[in-house]
């Protein structure tokens, strides 16, 4: 009985300690990653998923280590070497090594369907990760990601981290999965080929270099004492999420379009 | 006594930033007008505002007011005289102005054409918000939704707030845009269309006055012999009731944007 209950704890634990976008949100790119697939690809998911769309792989929880590593230099790095002080954000800062593992499962013929359906899901929540400013930890700038503010409606400070999952969207927006896709699968295909140029490495290294500056938007233990006053950074804040999420999107179409 | 507790209501009406109708009810009447458009207006407009959809915009303005002066001092509220239904003030100016200058949309700087839009999505909606229509007797206010307040589901909530967007989210509180969409705008009938879309900009105003008068008649009323310090309470079937009108003028204000878009746009 007693390890059912630390089974369950740890469980809890696993699931409140995951940084992500919310969940919503990761459904939102999958369906606009959808809506941008070719048919071969769009088979071979449901042919995986048991005839569920990628939309389904991306509402199922997965644990991955979801931050990653950049260096002094903008280039993403093993974060063992990087940081060895920071245990804790060196244990987690190895988001690309988790899409490498995904994307080696789903090219690898001998893998089991079950083997395949847990990578997918990886995939869906690695690159979604990987287009959210809040897994970035700057292993020369540790210190940014202890950026907190207070709210003039919350109680509690929120960590500049967190805000990037959920209220840098929803404190403006509140879209269902196919308002996503009817708001941001718009994208002309010349906007399209620019957005899903490089590889995976080159996106998490551009996004790395754009994420940077949004953590001078607001100082540690800023009080945001006024509504206006609140509004009005946000303001600033979430053209930026919402065009991360449709580029997520995209470029998870992408690597699935090339996958399959 | 009960002289001053109506100046006072009138006082906070005119310098109350009332919000009008939250994002579900904006981005709805929004929606309801992009799926009537013809595709010439749709791909017309779209391509003033970035290729994005007119819902994207639909709340801009409540976002963004701080930021453009001269819109944050636009009224959002209608004030009819209650008993003869005259219009007051110059929202119908405000608003004709938007429409006539965007006719000439293909010849305006883009940074106008592109906040005439966002003032002509989010303020045409409002007119169609019952918590935005209110009454003034013998010259002074009577009738407004920014008072009293109310009891919503054992929390007090000003009634105002109810109407811009509770009266939405608590009947159906898992709804997008699309949901609400595809509830209420499904299988219209091209003459119940035509008869919504009647008339002009002053007419489609006096429906709201008459629609709206019935928020203030119906408004949740306390048993007697109730303390003052208990607040109304807004029932269940009260609050469906009240659902219905406020789904019933999205449909108005969605159908009637589209007209004036299509009118616009899809020449």
């Amino acid at each position: 009985m007693r390890k059912i209950f630390t089974t369950i704890f740890a469980a809890a634990l696993i699931i409140q300690s995951a940084t992500a976008w919310t969940g919503s949100i990761h459904a939102g790119i999958a369906a606009i990653a959808h809506d941008n697939m070719t048919e071969e690809a769009k088979s071979a998911v449901v042919d995986i998923l048991g005839g569920h769309s990628i939309v389904y792989a991306a509402s199922l929880p997965v644990k991955i280590a979801d931050n990653i590593a950049i260096g002094a230099n903008g280039k993403a790095v093993k974060a063992k070497k990087a940081a060895k002080s920071e245990n804790k954000v060196v244990a987690e800062a190895l988001l690309l090594q988790e899409i490498d593992t995904a994307i080696a499962t789903l090219k690898n013929s001998s893998a089991t369907k079950e083997q395949a359906a847990l990578a997918l899901k990886a995939l869906v929540c690695a690159i979604g990760d990987l287009h959210c400013p809040g897994h970035y930890v700057y292993t020369d700038a540790l210190q940014l990601r202890d950026i907190a503010f207070l709210h003039t409606k919350d109680p509690n400070p929120r960590s500049f981290v967190e805000f990037w999952e959920s209220a840098a969207f929803y404190g403006t927006y509140s879209w269902k999965t196919n308002e996503f896709v009817h708001q941001l699968s718009r994208k002309t295909p010349e906007q399209v080929a620019a957005i899903t140029a490089g590889n995976i490495k080159k996106w998490a290294e551009g996004n790395a270099a754009a994420y940077r500056p949004l953590y001078s938007m607001v100082e540690n233990g800023h009080h945001f004492e006024k509504g206006i006053e609140y509004r009005l950074w946000l303001n600033d804040i979430y053209p930026i999420a919402i065009e991360q999420i449709a580029v997520a999107g995209y470029r998870l179409a992408a690597v699935l379009n090339s996958l399959f | 006594m009960r002289k001053s507790i109506f100046t006072l209501v009138a006082i906070l009406a005119t310098y109350c930033q009332a919000m009008a109708w939250g994002y579900h009810g904006h981005a709805t009447i929004a929606y309801i007008a992009e799926r009537h458009l013809t595709p010439k207006a749709k791909a017309n407009i779209e391509k003033c505002i970035d290729g994005r959809s007119i819902v994207y915009y639909a709340s801009w303005l409540d976002n963004h007011r701080k930021e453009y002066k001269e819109w944050d001092r636009l009224r959002h509220t209608c004030d009819f005289d209650y008993h003869t239904g005259k219009l007051y003030g110059d929202p119908v100016r405000q608003m004709n102005e938007t429409i006539n200058i965007l006719k000439d949309y293909q010849n305006l700087p883009d940074s106008v054409r592109k906040v005439r839009i966002y003032h002509f999505v989010h303020s045409f909606g409002d007119f169609h918000c019952p918590g935005h229509i209110e009454f003034m007797t013998n010259g002074e206010r009577t009738h407004t939704a920014n008072y009293p307040v109310i009891n919503v589901d054992g929390k007090p909530l000003r009634y105002h707030t109810m109407w811009d967007s509770t009266v939405l989210t608590n009947n159906h509180p898992d709804w997008g845009y699309m949901d609400f969409a595809h509830a209420i705008d499904n299988n219209l009938s091209q003459s119940f269309i035509d008869a919504v879309t009647a008339g002009t900009l002053e007419d489609w105003l006096q429906d709201a006055y008459n629609c709206s008068k019935r928020i203030y008649t119906d408004a949740p009323q306390k048993p007697e012999g109730t303390p003052d310090s208990e607040l109304s309470v807004v029932s269940r079937s009260l609050m469906n009731d009240f659902g219905d009108l406020a789904c019933d003028q999205m449909v108005k204000a969605g159908l009637r944007m589209a007209k004036i878009i299509n009118e616009i746009f899809g020449k």
